[in-house]
């Protein structure tokens, strides 16, 4: 049901959109010369007018780049779903990064209290690729990607 | 097929707007602009980000100003539903003063207090608008016309104006207006 104030603030935005259409429908001179009659300066309303808009357009261009920094994450997460279909070619892969960095090679393995792809768990092997992916490392050429 | 504007063009259609253009949209703010919860500002900072999110989008053939201006209509028309749905949103603690939970938290709805005076103010604006033709009585039939939701050849027909005394005086009142409330109706 309607109440007296609903029926108000109706009458109130019926003549808000009358008034806008007006606004629409005015000449660009006469918006101008309003302006000045009240004393106001067309230039300053509109650099305002403009700042708001850089505000916005600079907003929106962060959240385009993080959705597009999610988009990466979920893509890399995809990729390594991909990897996992072949557990053979995991160890393969295992293997070589722990050659090529072995410092970072003895902290996993430490932590996992063992030292070659042989001892691991298909389950280890893929949280061990997962870590050096999270660790920004891989190898300069991912054949089993391509597999 | 309606086609819309890309986010570059729209960006481009506004970055690139006449200083009229820049101006009408304020003026536009103004007018759309019922106080809480947005003032002007707000109210066309909140269109240029659902242009450029593409929340909503401007089809090729609008002029990107009278997009915008819709836009703003849109985003004033759903904060007053929600304003009425949710007069007063309140944070209401789940804990008594003893720091236990409290099985019956106080009521987060509008006291009838605060709905009769939400009621006194729209009634107060709307009288106080119409009061300002209180010396135009052809102003004053067109002010509760539009109120009303008449529009155009209707409310024309209604006054007996000529189409250039019609126009004329509806820039009259629209001048009137903004300048009792240059900020929109907040008083």
């Amino acid at each position: 049901m309607t109440s007296p104030a609903d029926k108000d603030e109706d009458a109130l935005a019926r003549l808000s959109q009358a008034l806008a259409e007006d606004i629409l429908a005015a000449s660009d001179e006469s918006i101008l010369a309003e302006v000045k009659d009240d004393g106001g300066d067309p230039a300053a309303i509109a650099a305002a007018a403009r700042a708001l808009f850089e505000q916005a357009a600079v907003a929106s261009n962060k959240a385009l780049l993080a959705d597009a920094k999610a988009a990466v994450a979920a893509d890399r997460r995809s990729s390594a779903g991909v990897v996992q279909l072949d557990a053979a070619a995991a160890r393969r892969r295992l293997a070589r990064l722990l050659e090529q960095n072995p410092d970072t090679a003895q902290k996993l393995t430490m932590a996992a209290r063992k030292g070659k792809p042989g001892d691991f768990s298909d389950d280890e092997v893929f949280g061990l690729l997962e870590d050096f992916e999270d660790l920004g490392i891989s190898l300069p050429e991912e054949p089993e990607r391509e597999r | 097929m309606k086609s819309f504007l890309s986010r570059e063009q729209i960006e481009q259609a506004i970055r690139t707007l006449p200083q009229a253009g820049w101006v009408r949209l304020r003026k536009v703010a103004a007018a759309y602009c019922r106080g809480r919860p947005s003032d002007a500002q707000d109210l066309l900072q909140r269109a240029f980000t659902k242009a450029l999110d593409a929340s909503r989008q401007c089809p090729t053939d609008v002029d990107v100003v009278r997009f915008l201006a819709e836009t703003m209509h849109s985003i004033a028309s759903d904060d007053a539903k929600r304003r009425r749905r949710h007069p007063e949103l309140q944070a209401v603690s789940l804990f008594g003063e003893d720091g236990g939970l409290a099985l019956d938290p106080p009521d987060c709805r509008p006291s009838a207090l605060q709905v009769l005076a939400d009621e006194q103010e729209a009634s107060r604006q709307k009288q106080a608008i119409i009061g300002l033709f209180a010396d135009d009585p052809v102003a004053q039939v067109m002010v509760e016309g539009s109120m009303e939701g008449m529009e155009g050849e209707e409310l024309r027909e209604v006054t007996g104006l000529t189409k250039i005394a019609f126009a004329s005086k509806r820039r009259l009142i629209r001048r009137r207006v903004e300048k009792a409330f240059p900020d929109g109706w907040t008083p």
